[in-house]
């Protein structure tokens, strides 16, 4: 029986070779044929055309899209710094760096972009200190779906859901109006002695500040509880069962997982200190007073009251901005990215 | 675990005791504001100018009509002056915004898309390029925008802001590429073996398990398209929209218009159209905002 086998094992072999070889033939002739390629190289390359067709086909306009108005924009932005308009000839001439020495001193050396510039810097500071630990524990709320969770939900993105003119309307009678004549009915005298308390020059900067604040929740508590749901729940249940309670919770288990969106957030706060217009063309349009003024809203204001003969001295302000704003930014991410908690 | 899953719903802790509280106070805050705001639109304008500030002792509706006759704007169109109404303002708004939020939100799901599923060299590129766009703060850049799209003839038009913000850039593309990574690979085997092309591929599968999200980004971008004055301020001056005209009705200087009630019936229509979206949509907002990345 097993020498039945042995025997006609090397048979087998041999019919299967034979075919084997047979096939072989046929197909190099076949793949000869068609310009020497082999099957498998064949089948991959086909395979890898369709997805390489289908990917730039996919991928040509947002690719084309980036270039014009992204990288098309800015190489443009720095042209624009070193040319000037020559109102004669309706057409830009290259000056160099005119218009650097001059943006210069209207940033550097102009009284009202020194307030311009602690604006923003207060704005930021105050924007990120007191509602960051506000959002975090709100989010944190709404994620353990706490009582009442969903009605708070709602009522926190409300602001989102309404246009900055709109609040801006309601804020400005409020602050103008309603405050001043409640706080006299209630402790019978004035509360400013001037106007209202966003007319006022002691209370108006004050005023606005809040009002960003006021409304800065919803769409963070938005972002940080849709970001805590996807903290696996194995290691939230191991941290109950070690008997953590919800500060030790949020502050040993949910915050370092989602530390790489909280420093995202962070790291974009600081990157539009100097974009940031504090809302004031919802309060103001374009005739804000000095004193409430920040960068952002001076270079909007300057570029939208400006005609293009202005255009080079903004751009090469903005240039000047941004080489202020890069380093800051890079450098808070990679202290962010630096002094985090690890993963452990 | 359903006992743990009991206690964490019902359980009244000292943080969640502090933290609603805290929370109840802002969101009272929130709406005696807004409420009280908006229940101006429904006070007498003789009522209104006796004490500003006590809520209204009947309901009057008049305000909102007086704001549907005198909500219209007079902007300068070529060479000559031209009136816009509430309603040319609203399909103003609804074009803009609508186009808007549905050509970015396509351009990103798309880009998100590739450079999740397709291991090529450029979406490592591509996902590059959002990170460092994101963190590097270009200032200044609004006179070269407006010179490019004055060139490229796309200023002053609704479809040239479609084509200027059918971009893939910001947060939202790693919202959608998280959520393109995590799809299971197992599907798009199973129709590539059954012959499905690489564009069948993303239409008829990947896109509807993606849906939620592209439903959730469309709905933000449109509320936020809806309620900006700035960007047809600046790039369509001639073609106002409804948030910027009641940007110019609030300035107005017209006797019938130039009130708080006649002004907030005013910005109760711009508020209409999002608070019904939001109301039918608000369960898919939440819960889908997510980039990924968590630490595990």
């Amino acid at each position: 029986m097993s020498r039945k086998k042995m025997s006609a094992e090397p048979a087998y072999r041999e019919r299967k070779s034979l075919w084997r070889f047979v096939g072989n033939v046929l197909y190099d002739l076949r793949v000869g044929l068609s310009r020497g390629k082999t099957r498998k190289s064949r089948g991959v390359s086909a395979g890898k055309r369709g997805a390489l067709i289908f990917y730039i086909l996919m991928l040509a306009w947002p690719t084309a899209q980036f270039a014009v108005f992204y990288l098309g924009v800015n190489i443009n932005s720095v042209l624009l710094a070193f040319k000037e308009y020559d109102v004669a000839a309706n057409t830009f001439r290259w000056v160099g760096f005119e218009s650097f020495s001059r943006a210069w001193n209207l940033l550097f050396l102009q009284a009202d972009m020194k307030s311009a510039f602690t604006n923003a810097i207060l704005n930021q500071l105050l924007g990120y200190v007191i509602p960051l630990p506000l959002s975090l524990f709100f989010s944190y709320y709404v994620y353990k779906k706490m009582f009442g969770y969903k009605t708070l939900r709602v009522v926190l993105f409300v602001p989102s859901l309404i246009s900055g003119v709109i609040m801006v309307l309601i804020y400005t009678h409020f602050a103008e109006s309603v405050v001043p004549e409640v706080w006299q009915k209630l402790f019978g005298k004035k509360l400013l002695t001037g106007g209202g308390l966003l007319s006022n020059a002691a209370t108006s900067l004050g005023t606005v500040l809040f009002y960003g604040i006021w409304l800065s929740f919803g769409g963070s508590v938005l972002f940080y509880s849709s970001s805590m749901s996807q903290i696996s729940e194995s290691v939230i249940e191991a941290a109950q069962l070690d008997g953590t309670n919800n500060m030790q919770e949020l502050w040993y288990i949910v915050l370092p997982s989602i530390y790489p969106v909280l420093a995202m957030f962070l790291t974009l706060g600081v990157s539009g200190f100097l974009t940031n217009d504090l809302g004031l063309y919802s309060f103001f349009l374009m005739n804000a007073p000095d004193r409430l003024k920040t960068v952002g809203y001076y270079m909007t204001q300057m570029t939208l009251r400006g005609s293009v003969p202005e255009y080079p001295r903004l751009s090469a302000m903005g240039l000047i901005l941004t080489a202020t704003a890069v380093p800051l930014t890079l450098a808070t991410k990679k202290l962010l990215e630096r002094f985090g908690p690890s993963a452990d | 675990m359903t006992g743990i899953k009991r206690k964490k719903r019902f359980s009244f802790n000292l943080y969640a005791a502090i933290v609603f509280v805290v929370l109840v106070l802002y969101s009272v805050s929130l709406l005696t504001v807004i409420g009280w705001g908006l229940l101006m639109a429904l006070k007498d304008y003789d009522e209104f100018n006796l004490t500003g500030v006590a809520l209204p002792t009947r309901l009057v509706f008049r305000n909102f009509i007086t704001a549907f006759d005198h909500l219209f704007v007079t902007v300068r169109s070529g060479a000559s002056m031209k009136t816009f109404f509430i309603e040319d303002m609203f399909l103003t708004s609804l074009l803009y915004a609508g186009g808007c939020a549905l050509t970015q939100t396509t351009v990103i799901c798309v880009t998100s898309y590739c450079t999740a599923r397709y291991k090529f060299f450029y979406s490592k590129v591509l996902t590059t390029v959002v990170i460092v766009t994101m963190f590097i703060p270009i200032v200044g850049a609004l006179p070269s925008q407006i010179q490019m799209a004055k060139s490229t003839g796309l200023y002053g038009s609704v479809w040239g802001l479609w084509i200027m913000k059918a971009n893939f850039l910001g947060m939202y593309f790693l919202i959608f590429q998280a959520k393109f990574k995590a799809l299971p690979q197992e599907f798009t085997d199973a129709a590539t073996v059954d012959g499905a092309s690489h564009m069948s591929v993303f239409l008829k599968i990947m896109l509807p398990m993606a849906s939620t999200t592209f439903l959730m980004v469309f709905l933000l971008q449109f509320i936020s398209y809806w309620n900006d004055y700035m960007t047809p301020l600046i790039y369509m001056p001639s073609s106002p929209t409804m948030a910027y005209g009641l940007l110019l009705f609030r300035d107005s200087n017209e006797n019938a218009v130039s009130n708080l009630p006649v002004q907030v019936s005013g910005a109760v229509m711009l508020l209409i159209p999002i608070l019904l979206i939001f109301l039918l949509f608000h369960r898919r907002i939440y819960g889908n905002l997510t980039f990924g990345g968590l630490k595990d």
